[in-house]
């Protein structure tokens, strides 16, 4: 690991949403891997000459290292871990959260994540409601709770993911224990613990017809995915208003990697069975077959058109891709510069440009904060010394504006300094898998559904601090021996 | 009144009256007694991972005295073979350190002076091991390859070409009414598969156990599977296509009078998942395309769901390596770094890879004949560097042997059940352990000399 | 399933009815049948000219062990280890759990058998529905068992 160093960030237009920086020009002072007060006789200084400088990025719904997906590498569709982590690093981003694992494939998720170079990971766990289906049903919300913070607790995963809000069973004599999208919003809208609250609700075709009585519990990922309808900014604007948090996708239109759910899977996919209940498909081909005209899908530029200051919405790339991290700053790039985007975005936007302090918002405080990580997204003073400097100057040209938002001038990952002037320095940053601790009851649960059904036995499924498990032991003392 | 007891009781299912029993007693039945408590250890270790297949069972304990495991439980036939191999005299001596150095030197000058080197077998090791073989191969220029090459490229052109479905054995178990295995037996190679994942056990959707599910099976010849199949298919693989083609066209005519395929047939409409497990080695290449073209019609209809899962009779650590090589070359079958190469798959069978290759390094870690890895016949007399904790017929066709530690037994390893989830096989607490050095420790040997 | 015939064991028999063992041939072989006796229990069958069906009936009845509770014979060279019987039993169906899902029984669980040393041990017996008079008539282990390993009497 390399040593951290005393490092003095000089004269960069800063920009902060957390600390309201909108820009200023000011100095920066990192020490001990964390942003400090002002200190004397810097070991490095980096002249940024008025260039931009963010936190470093966090892209919070990235579907990364799902079993199975790693075959799409064989289509060219995938990029490996070494290059995923560089393409994050070269856009100045260093986190990025994987949405869900499943208590069994937990550990596989984590194995898999620790070879992604340069960014910290994270991941969510998808709700199992074949197995806390009982609880819904019966409206048992104590029951759901204890099983769900013993699932947040056994995975370490950093919050509850849910990809299908509803229960619908393909073997007819279960077809009682089927429960409604209805009964499963208003379930957990009504769940008092709130050390569970956000749940991520994957925004699939459908889940917004229903109503949900507490928008402010969930997190709705992927809102704009959905085909999109007159109806769909205006109902998810309502749910913004009112306290919910979403991320929208921006996905790159050389993207090849295609991600969905379903029993229906498309001739050539990979798909593969995790414990969902559908199967997670991987394809090769532009979004659901049809060629992208832009980075982002319609939903999503009509939202950004729309978004209020108060709204809690972060940018996130969804699937990595061969193109890794292509749309995101792309995206960035036209939200940014109207030259820089196609007519038909400029449309959707209704004309609006944002500036950085919104481009830190939706990539760095929004996606942080989402994630409960309190000392990222932001640079105030005992912050972890995450720095993206960009060379991004008032009238680029379109094609140099997106280049400089793909490829940072500087990135300084918790205090070291990973680029320069555009390129990497060789020196590797430690990296950390972050953990979410959370106490949870499991022995009362052993003889819970969702803690028997594995195929392991429960100590198999026990984090203890590591990544693989470690069986039980005991030692047997007879005869006074 | 003891007879009408028995008339009222002979109306019960034999589970509800074991229920009853277990819950109110009945007069005069017996209740569990004490047994026989086994207490003559030193170390006990629960919830051990076996390594001895890709079942990776997590349930296997063992007892330990005066250094020598005296008891086991839930340890299959396969696993223990392979147990008793390791402790009961089936291993070669301990390399003196300064003998083992100058094994290693000696078998790093082979490979250097017979390149390229075929690196083979690592499909069998832990996950350091693997990737430490890995890196041997690339800074040798070499092959990189597994025991289940053919099979593995089989089973890869036909997913380049359909696609897969596949699933974790959570899901198998849980969910699929009609289990088929296609010349793979796992009576034969993994023994407790139908009893954990595929046939008896009792999951979300199958709670009635075998009950619940149909059992298919495709074989060349006898197999003790048969008596526990619904339908049983004995035909040659050359006949699997025909077979595939009558099963799946829009009116499915016998291929021949099988006995079983009207049977199957119905079956299937009726099944909504099925699980096919096929062993790729044994199969055609054209019926291994046959599968997988099948389960995308199935899953292209959205109604069923068909999940294709290979079970590899080659390494136990196959899928682990099929893992690493998608990670480290985009590819699932090994790579080749030779000639300058970037690590793509190599064209050809072991027939063209021995025109090729000039020695091989061969790692070993189960015993002769448990599963399949000899050495392929093309490659037998090329200069051959053994890495081994077994005695081996191959022994005598190595020039150079260096005896290892056994991950799972001597120590850890990270393994990869079938379906790809890693597990550690820990060392068994307790073991007196005769001082083999660990696989990795071999390769770092190899990889200094090579470089050097 | 996995029983023997009375008629197989009988044809590797002296079929001579000499009476050293206390019977005729064809009871001896009955008691063959229920690992009642062993073939060492047969004194012509130590005689070198019927040496070859010494081996075929020790080859056919296996290294066996009964137990008398439940009739239950367990070949010990047959059996595989595979843990169908242990999973397939109702009682355990019933009664534990992690066994019905698949899982092998803990040292502390109460079963009827478990796969001890890679071989089907019981360790319970007493459990079993064959010990209970009354239990409907229940064979599931010898059934399931794929290589012949159990057998009934």
């Amino acid at each position: 690991m390399s040593q951290l160093k005393r490092i003095l960030i000089k004269d960069g237009s800063v920009f902060d949403p957390a600390q309201g920086w909108r820009g200023e020009r000011r100095d920066l002072y990192l020490s001990g891997g964390r942003v400090s007060e002002p200190f004397r006789d810097p070991e490095v200084v980096i002249e940024s000459g008025g260039r931009a400088v963010l936190a470093g990025g966090v892209d919070p719904h990235c579907h990364l290292v799902h079993p199975g997906q790693a075959l799409m590498r064989m289509f060219g569709a995938l990029c490996g871990p070494e290059e995923i982590g560089k393409a994050y690093a070269s856009a100045g981003y260093v986190h990025v959260h994987h949405p869900f694992v499943t208590l069994v494939t937990a550990a596989s998720a984590r194995r898999s994540l620790a070879l992604v170079p340069y960014v910290d990971k994270s991941y969510g766990v998808a709700l199992d409601l074949r197995d806390m289906g009982k609880a819904v049903r019966g409206n048992d919300r104590s029951q759901f709770a204890a099983e769900a913070r013993a699932l947040l607790h056994l995975t370490g995963a950093q919050g509850l993911f849910l990809p299908f809000p509803w229960l619908r069973h393909r073997q007819r004599h279960y077809i009682q224990k089927n429960i409604s999208p209805k009964k499963v919003l208003e379930f957990l809208s009504a769940l008092e613990d709130e050390e569970l609250k956000p749940v991520a609700l994957w925004c699939r075709p459908g889940v917004l017809d229903n109503e949900i009585p507490r928008p402010d519990f969930f997190h709705f990922t992927a809102l704009a995915d959905s085909p999109s309808s007159d109806g769909l900014p205006g109902r998810a604007s309502g749910l913004l208003e009112a306290g919910a948090s979403a991320d929208l996708v921006a996905a790159c239109e050389d993207d090849p990697l295609e991600l969905s759910t379903g029993q229906t899977v498309s001739p050539g996919s990979i798909s593969i069975d995790i414990g969902l209940g559908e199967a997670l498909c991987f394809a090769v081909g532009g979004w659901r077959g049809e060629p992208r005209s832009s980075p982002a899908g319609e939903g999503t530029w009509r939202l950004l058109a729309a978004a209020g200051e108060s709204w809690r919405i972060s940018l996130c790339s969804s699937t990595p891709g061969r193109v890794v991290m292509g749309g995101l700053p792309r995206t960035c790039a036209w939200l940014v510069s109207r030259e820089a985007r196609p007519q038909e975005v400029d449309e959707l936007l209704g004309g609006r440009v944002v500036d950085l302090y919104e481009i830190a918002r939706l990539t760095r405080f929004e996606p942080a904060r989402r994630l409960g990580l309190s000392d990222m997204g932001h640079l105030g003073v005992g912050a972890r010394a995450n720095v993206a400097i960009y060379d991004v100057r008032p009238g680029m040209p379109a094609g140099e504006l997106v280049t400089a938002l793909s490829h940072c001038w500087c990135l300084i990952k918790d205090g070291v300094l990973v680029r320069e002037k555009g390129e990497f320095t060789g020196e590797t940053p430690s990296v950390t898998i972050r953990f979410r601790e959370i106490e949870a009851d499991v022995a009362s649960l052993a003889g819970c559904d969702l803690l028997q059904n594995p195929t392991l036995r429960l100590e198999h499924l026990w984090r203890n601090g590591r990544w693989e498990a470690r069986a039980e032991r005991r030692r047997h003392e007879h005869d006074g021996v | 009144m003891a007879l009408p007891l028995v008339r009222e009781q002979a109306a019960m299912s034999i589970q509800k009256f074991t229920r009853a029993f277990l819950e109110q007693g009945e007069p005069g039945a017996r209740k569990p007694g004490d047994g026989a408590v086994f207490d003559d250890y030193d170390v006990q270790s629960d919830s051990m991972v076996c390594a001895g297949c890709s079942c990776l069972c997590d349930d296997v304990s063992y007892y330990v005295k005066g250094g020598r495991v005296v008891r086991t439980l839930n340890l299959c036939e396969v696993a223990m073979k392979r147990l008793d191999s390791a402790l009961a005299g089936d291993r070669l001596p301990v390399l003196p350190s300064e003998e083992l150095r100058r094994s290693v030197e000696a078998g790093a000058r082979i490979m250097k002076g017979h390149s390229p080197t075929l690196v083979i077998g690592a499909d069998g090791l832990h996950e350091a091991g693997m990737v430490g073989s890995w890196e041997l191969a690339r800074a040798l220029g070499g092959l990189w390859l597994p025991w289940s090459f053919v099979g593995m490229k089989r089973f890869f052109d036909g997913v380049r070409r359909w696609g897969w479905a596949g699933a974790i054995l959570d899901e198998v178990r849980d969910r699929a009414d009609l289990v088929m295995f296609w010349r793979a037996d796992p009576l034969e190679t993994h023994h407790r598969h139908l009893s954990r994942y595929s046939l008896f056990a009792r999951g979300r959707y199958t709670e009635r156990g075998n009950s619940d599910r149909n059992l298919a099976a495709v074989a060349a010849g006898d197999t003790v599977m048969e008596r526990l199949c619904q339908q049983f298919f004995r035909m040659a693989p050359s006949e699997d296509l025909g077979l595939i083609q009558a099963l799946t066209g829009p009116n499915p005519a016998p291929a021949s009078a099988h006995r079983d395929f009207v049977s199957l047939v119905k079956a299937l409409e009726r099944s909504l998942y099925i699980a096919l497990f096929v062993d790729p080695e044994k199969v055609t290449a054209d019926a291994m395309q046959g599968i997988l073209e099948w389960a995308a019609a199935v899953n292209a209809g959205g109604h069923r769901r068909m999940a294709v899962l290979p079970l590899w009779g080659g390494g136990v650590n196959a899928s682990g390596f099929v893992q690493l090589s998608l990670e480290r070359n985009a590819s699932g079958c090994g790579a080749d770094f030779s000639e300058g190469g970037m690590g793509a798959v190599p064209e050809g069978d072991w027939e063209d890879i021995a025109i090729r290759v000039g020695s091989v390094l061969m790692f070993e870690s189960g015993p002769d004949g448990a599963q399949r890895r000899r050495l392929p016949g093309p490659l037998l007399g090329k200069p051959l560097v053994l890495v081994t904790p077994f005695k081996r017929p191959s022994l005598d066709q190595a020039q150079v042997v260096i005896p290892t530690a056994l991950a799972g037994i001597e120590q850890d390893g990270v393994f990869f059940r079938a379906d790809g989830l890693p597990l550690t096989a820990h060392a068994v607490p307790g073991l007196a352990c005769d001082g083999y050095p660990t696989v990795e420790e071999v390769i770092s040997g190899l990889l200094r000399e090579v470089l050097a | 399933m996995g029983r023997k015939s009375i008629y197989e064991i009988y044809e590797l028999l002296p079929k001579t009815n000499c009476g050293k063992c206390g019977m005729n041939c064809m009871g001896f072989a009955g008691y063959l049948l229920s690992r009642d006796v062993r073939p060492q229990d047969c004194p012509p069958l130590g005689e070198p000219e019927f040496e070859d069906k010494m081996r075929a009936l020790s080859e056919l009845l296996g290294d066996w062990v009964k137990n008398e509770l439940t009739g239950l014979i367990v070949d010990r060279e047959r059996c595989i280890g595979c843990g169908i019987c242990v999973h397939v039993c109702p009682v355990h169906a019933a009664n534990n759990r992690e066994v019905a899902l698949g899982r092998g029984p803990r040292h502390t669980d109460t079963v009827v058998m478990q796969i001890v040393d890679a071989r089907v041990e019981l360790i319970h017996p007493e459990l079993c529905n064959r010990a209970i008079p009354s239990a409907p008539p229940c064979k599931a282990c010898a059934d399931y068992c794929p290589t012949d390993a159990m057998e009934l009497v």
